[in-house]
């Protein structure tokens, strides 16, 4: 089932204490894609996402899953309807009392399936998060990539076919978070379900997301897929967010130097560089080299991959003959790569390497 | 301690084990459904009726901040109603369940709010209705801690049975107010001290064990 969320608005208070956590969201995730929204804390990620099966109702606006209006349900039709919309949790919310069968077991019976259904559901659902042999246990037995294990089964019960992530994996090492989000594009292949997940790990959304929405001050500032906005990231806020995995900061050694817009006698060309796709795995700079005559000099290179497609980005300093550079940037330019001339630096840039 | 002696306390004592059992059971039946309208009907909870709230809260103070021995007293109409007399031990069950029954109430009423709030709201995205919130998630989380403030309400509730023997309400009390007092029967008034001291200490040590028991979050 797709999603489209159209002009939600969440105040919350009233009078001058009022807070507009969301302003005017308008998102559309189409059926089957793992959709992403990152944004810091206080961005008002963790609201839109409780807007979508109301767990918070929204001041204005209105939310679709599969074509159906859920603000427009009376409650009673509302609880059938969140049925088919799963939810996980960053806090895991289990049932401290209830084995990991009955947490499992809990949104069947609530749905009133017989006792003797339930059991071979939650052996299946135990068997897909590979969970079967701590049926027993007790949340307090767990570990937190078990305990999230069990909340993506006990999501899964109702055959739902949109799961809501909120912060899944933000209470889990970099280990577990891994297997859990390996876990979470699997069900999205193998049962064709939607999942729309927040966040405020970049990691996350590079690892498993097709679609990726930044969210800032209640507003969705950029949207596209998520190789787009990676490689081509147009606002502040994405680009601050991004900067912690793409890394495209110059190392602070460098901080110092006096880039200049001019030519500079004797000087080097600083040039960063992002590449996606099929173009990272040609060697650009060794052709560069032998063609130009330039000697090419990594000032640092980050070099990823976001589900399957090598992207990264590289700053290098060109040094040669003034033509010779200009030669070289305009081979580059001519290249499938992003472009960008940093600035040009003295005799100072050889120093500092 | 003379036979007859002996015949007396044991006598006293299940007087006071009746009243404060069948006074127990009342305050429980009533101050259960109590304790969970309390804390659903809150504002932001998942049946909020505010209105209802603060008036059923308004009555449970006021009930509470009575004190025993003149709610007692001012019962004794209702009493002679409901048991037909105000003297002895089923009259003395009227005040005590009463007064029983509020603090029962605000005792639920606390346990509940401990259950953590994203267990609620997991339910409710699951397309939980509010009474099976309360059946499901509610009370079954919130048991080890229900079962902890009960065993507090019976303590209290032994305490205030010793207070009805001085209207003449029968059991360990009255036994200490007419032989250990009126009668300067010092070993009588040491040994119900005795006995009630014992009992409390068995209600609180049954109590904990149950809550122990119960309890599936690690902390036991």
């Amino acid at each position: 089932m797709a999603i489209s969320l159209q002009g939600i608005t969440k105040i919350f208070g009233q009078g001058p204490t009022a807070l507009k956590a969301l302003d005017g969201i308008d998102l559309e995730v189409p059926e089957g894609t793992i959709f992403g929204i990152i944004g810091s804390s206080g961005a008002g990620k963790s609201t839109l996402v409780r807007c979508v099966n109301l767990l918070e109702r929204p001041t204005s606006g209105k939310v679709l899953v599969g074509g159906v209006d859920f603000t427009a349900l009376s409650e009673a039709e509302l609880r059938i309807a969140r049925k088919k919309v799963g939810m996980i949790f960053q806090s895991f919310n289990l049932l401290s009392r209830r084995t990991v069968f009955g947490n499992v077991a809990l949104p069947l019976e609530l749905a009133r399936w017989p006792r003797e259904r339930i059991a071979p559901r939650v052996e299946e659902l135990l068997d897909l998060v590979g969970l079967a042999e701590r049926r027993d246990a007790y949340p307090s037995q767990l570990s937190g990539g078990q305990k999230q294990r069990v909340g993506i089964a006990r999501a899964l019960a109702n055959d739902p076919e949109v799961l809501l992530s909120d912060e899944a994996t933000s209470a889990l090492d970099p280990g577990t978070t891994q297997s859990i989000l390996e876990l979470l594009r699997d069900i999205n292949e193998r049962l064709g379900l939607t999942i729309l997940l927040i966040t405020h790990e970049m990691n996350v959304i590079k690892e498993i997301c097709h679609n990726v929405a930044v969210i800032d001050k209640g507003r969705i500032v950029e949207e596209g897929a998520v190789l787009d906005v990676f490689t081509d990231p147009r606002e502040k806020a994405t680009k601050s967010l991004l900067s912690e995995i793409v890394g495209v900061n110059l190392p602070e050694r460098f901080g110092g130097l006096d880039f200049s817009r001019e030519p500079i006698e004797e000087g080097d060309l600083v040039v960063q560089l992002r590449f996606f796709g099929d173009v990272a795995a040609e060697p650009v700079m060794s052709d560069l080299i032998r063609r130009f005559d330039v000697d090419v000099n990594i000032l640092t290179a980050r070099i990823d991959h976001i589900r399957n497609v090598p992207y990264g980005t590289l700053v290098v300093g060109l040094s040669g003959e003034e033509w010779q550079r200009r030669d070289a940037l305009k081979h580059l330019r001519s290249l499938d790569l992003k472009v960008e001339v940093v600035g040009r630096v003295g005799k100072a840039l050889r120093a500092a390497v | 301690m003379s036979a007859k002696l002996f015949a007396l306390l044991c006598s006293s004592l299940v007087d006071t084990l009746y009243m404060v059992g069948v006074s127990s059971a009342i305050a429980f039946i009533f101050g259960l459904p109590l304790g969970v309208v309390l804390l659903v009907t809150e504002r932001g909870q998942i049946m909020e009726r505010p209105a209802l709230n603060r008036f059923l809260g308004s009555i449970v103070n006021a009930a509470r901040s009575t004190p025993f021995i003149i709610l007692m007293v001012l019962l004794i109409p209702v009493t002679r109603m409901i048991v037909g007399t105000s003297i002895g031990t089923n009259a003395a069950i009227v005040p005590l369940a009463l007064a029983a029954t509020p603090f029962v109430g605000r005792v639920v009423e606390g346990a509940l709010r401990e259950v953590d709030g994203g267990v609620v709201e997991a339910a409710l995205a699951m397309g939980a209705s509010p009474w099976q919130v309360i059946a499901k998630v509610l009370l079954p989380e919130a048991l080890p801690a229900i079962v902890v403030g009960l065993t507090l309400s019976v303590i209290n509730l032994i305490g205030y049975s010793a207070m009805a023997g001085a209207i003449g309400g029968g059991g360990l009390g009255d036994l200490a107010i007419r032989y250990g007092y009126q009668r300067f029967r010092l070993d009588v008034m040491f040994m119900t001290v005795a006995v009630l001291i014992a009992l409390v200490n068995l209600c609180q040590g049954v109590g904990d064990f149950l809550a122990k028991s119960l309890r599936r979050d690690g902390r036991n």
